[in-house]
């Protein structure tokens, strides 16, 4: 083997050695989830004393109303992540409560989202109700070859079927192909006011697509009226206020993973500033964001199209994502990847995803039983 | 024969001689000379145009000045490509001095990313360089250096430190034994005639049999169109830091010496000079 001390048993070494991570604090301990021991063993068959605690917190999990969402605590086992560490996720989604046990004010999850779904209806025992886990036969886990990392193919295959189901109930998302290649990405743009509230796509006489930027002479306020997501009459806004948001979802194949690359300009096409969407994302995530360096919204080249856009960086998606993959393959159930990523992500900038997701993939996979 | 390592300084202190006009419809308060500056090829605009800024503000008011940005012939200079690329891309086959004109307003938000201070330039540079390792290594020996390591980096290229750069970066352009490259070349290539800012894939140094891959391979498998045909006339110049290398050269030996600071091989592909 030769542990010499020349370069090339140095080098071999070196390149052997697991990696050494920073593990991030937890955001809170949830009452029911026990703090795992600090240096769990590696292998399936540990200490039985730890291996029970483990298999009690899953049963505890199952039996509660709704499941802390994307946390994912503990150790991860073997597959794709660096053996024996442990971290806890940043973002939370779907949790209808703040980790002080306060509820979220509104402001996200509008529209019927996941985020504003009250937490009274016992969830079905195989849906998850936390990041939206759409179910789905025949989509082998496997697909995902090679420690976890999504292919790109894959992500066509999961993209595609997302697509079917936004256009089902008419969510917005279309695939657009890049001109000079065979790849591209999945984009939305949907119009918001300052404070958080839709507006219909109807009322701007042009479809968007049109990457100048909507013109605030094609809406006519005086046609409509918004309303908040509890039927009260919000009254006019002026066109000022109204943002146009753009989210595209790529695939980095440097990282493996997909990446949410987004814009946001008022009507008028002035681009919100990085402030401005800073000042646009929830208290909550804000806090979040500050301490985890990794989820930072940055502004960068968007790879395809050449423009400045925002980007929540993504190279510790792998990480959440194998241990929520690994979590639904323990449960024998199959999730559609980019359901469940953007339902994390997105929130965190505005964009949140119908429950329907989740509903209408499990019902695709009764029909095919 | 040289040593290749040679090749390392010959990039590093690679330099373009530019000169620098303020745009005509700027205001000023009496005429703003040009300035005249080498500017190093492997580093960024916003790290070596200080002086520039300050020139040029000493003619102006206080009140006409927001945020800077550089054009060439009408064509914005984006500040997070390396200095060499932009050259070799837009400029290379024109006369020297390369000249560039300096905005104090008017930034055109559609094309340009913002710059507010040399942090950003940070940011993006160390993330170019995670991608690159992330693409080289799994990411296992850029986040096996400590955050020292990591400002060493920054503080070498920032400062113009070969040897302070190149102490940390050895590491990064290292490979276990038993492979004969890393696993994926981070690369690059740009045209600037195609909407799409660049191709940038998966592809290995090695191939199955164990043969190096060479340039041409990978041009032949990422943009066929640029190669020229066998008895075809040479449409395309396929350029590095300034130079044509042979298509024969390995991709790894390409990667190790001829990457920029950030790790990554900018290829430029530009048409052919006519003369």
């Amino acid at each position: 083997m030769g542990v010499g001390l020349g370069k090339e048993g140095w080098l071999r070494r070196r390149m052997t050695s697991p990696a050494k991570r920073e593990v991030a604090p937890p955001l809170f301990r949830a009452g029911n989830v026990r703090q795992p021991p600090p240096h769990p063993p590696a292998h399936a068959d540990g200490p039985q004393g730890w291996r029970g605690g483990r298999e009690r917190r899953r049963r505890r999990r199952r039996r509660s109303l709704w499941k802390p969402p994307a946390i994912v605590k503990g150790e991860v086992e073997g597959a794709g992540l660096r053996r024996g560490s442990s971290f806890s996720l940043s973002l939370r989604v779907g949790d209808p409560r703040s980790p002080l046990g306060k509820p979220l004010p509104r402001g996200l999850g509008r529209g019927g989202s996941l985020a504003a779904s009250s937490p009274a209806s016992p969830a079905p025992p195989r849906f998850r109700a936390l990041s939206v886990l759409a179910t789905e036969r025949g989509v082998k886990r496997s697909g995902m070859a090679e420690n976890e990392f999504l292919e790109e193919k894959t992500f066509k295959q999961y993209c595609e079927k997302f697509i079917k189901h936004s256009e089902e109930i008419g969510d917005g998302w279309e695939w657009k192909n890049s001109k000079d290649c065979s790849d591209g990405y999945m984009s939305k743009t949907h119009f918001q006011t300052k404070n958080g509230t839709s507006v219909p796509e109807q009322f701007f006489s042009q479809a968007e697509e049109d990457d100048e930027g909507a013109r605030n002479s094609d809406l006519n306020l005086d046609d409509f009226e918004l309303y908040s997501d509890d039927s009260e009459v919000v009254g006019l806004t002026a066109a000022a206020e109204v943002i146009r948001y753009e989210y595209h979802v790529l695939y980095s194949c440097s990282y493996r993973v997909p990446v949410l690359y987004f814009r946001a300009s008022f009507l008028d096409g002035r681009p919100l500033t990085l402030k401005e969407i800073w000042d646009g994302v929830h208290q909550f995530y804000k806090a979040r964001l500050l301490q985890e360096p990794w989820s930072t919204i940055t502004q960068q080249e968007h790879p395809i199209l050449g423009q400045p856009f925002f980007v929540l960086h993504p190279c510790k998606t792998n990480e959440f994502m194998t241990s929520l993959l690994d979590n639904s393959e323990k449960d024998n159930s199959n999730i559609n990847y980019i359901t469940s990523w953007l339902s994390i992500v997105g929130p965190v900038v505005g964009l949140n995803l119908p429950l329907s997701y989740a509903k209408a993939m499990s019902q695709q996979d009764a029909k095919m039983d | 024969m040289t040593d290749d390592k040679d090749v390392l300084r010959d990039v590093w202190f690679g330099r373009i001689p530019t000169c620098f006009t303020l745009y005509q419809d700027e205001i000023t308060e009496r005429e703003a000379e040009p300035y005249y500056l080498l500017l190093p090829r492997v580093s960024y605009l916003p790290l070596v145009t200080d002086k520039v800024k300050k020139h040029f503000q000493k003619v102006m008011r206080q009140e006409d000045i927001s945020e800077i940005w550089f054009e060439y012939e009408g064509t914005p200079l984006k500040w997070h490509y390396p200095i060499g690329l932009l050259f070799d891309l837009l400029a290379s086959n024109t006369a020297l001095p390369w000249n560039i004109t300096v905005h104090f307003k008017s930034f055109p938000e559609k094309d340009l990313l913002h710059c507010p201070s040399k942090d950003t330039v940070e940011a993006h540079f160390m993330s170019c360089m995670k991608e690159a390792d992330a693409l080289k290594h799994k990411s296992q020996v850029i986040n096996e250096m400590q955050k020292k390591d990591h400002k060493q980096l920054w503080m070498g290229l920032q400062n113009d430190k070969f040897d302070q750069f190149w102490a940390i970066n050895r590491k990064l352009m290292e490979y276990p034994a038993e492979d004969n490259g890393f696993r994926y070349i981070p690369f690059r290539i740009y045209q600037a005639t195609t909407e799409r800012p660049f191709i940038q894939k998966l592809f290995r140094p090695v191939a199955a049999d164990g043969q190096l891959h060479t340039l041409g391979d990978l041009l032949k498998e990422v943009c066929p169109s640029v190669i020229t045909p066998e008895d075809g006339v040479k449409k395309n110049q396929i350029m590095i830091h300034g130079i044509e290398p042979m298509l024969e050269t390995p991709l790894q030996w390409l990667s190790e010496h001829l990457s920029y600071p950030d790790n990554f091989l900018h290829i430029s592909i530009i048409p052919q000079p006519t003369d």
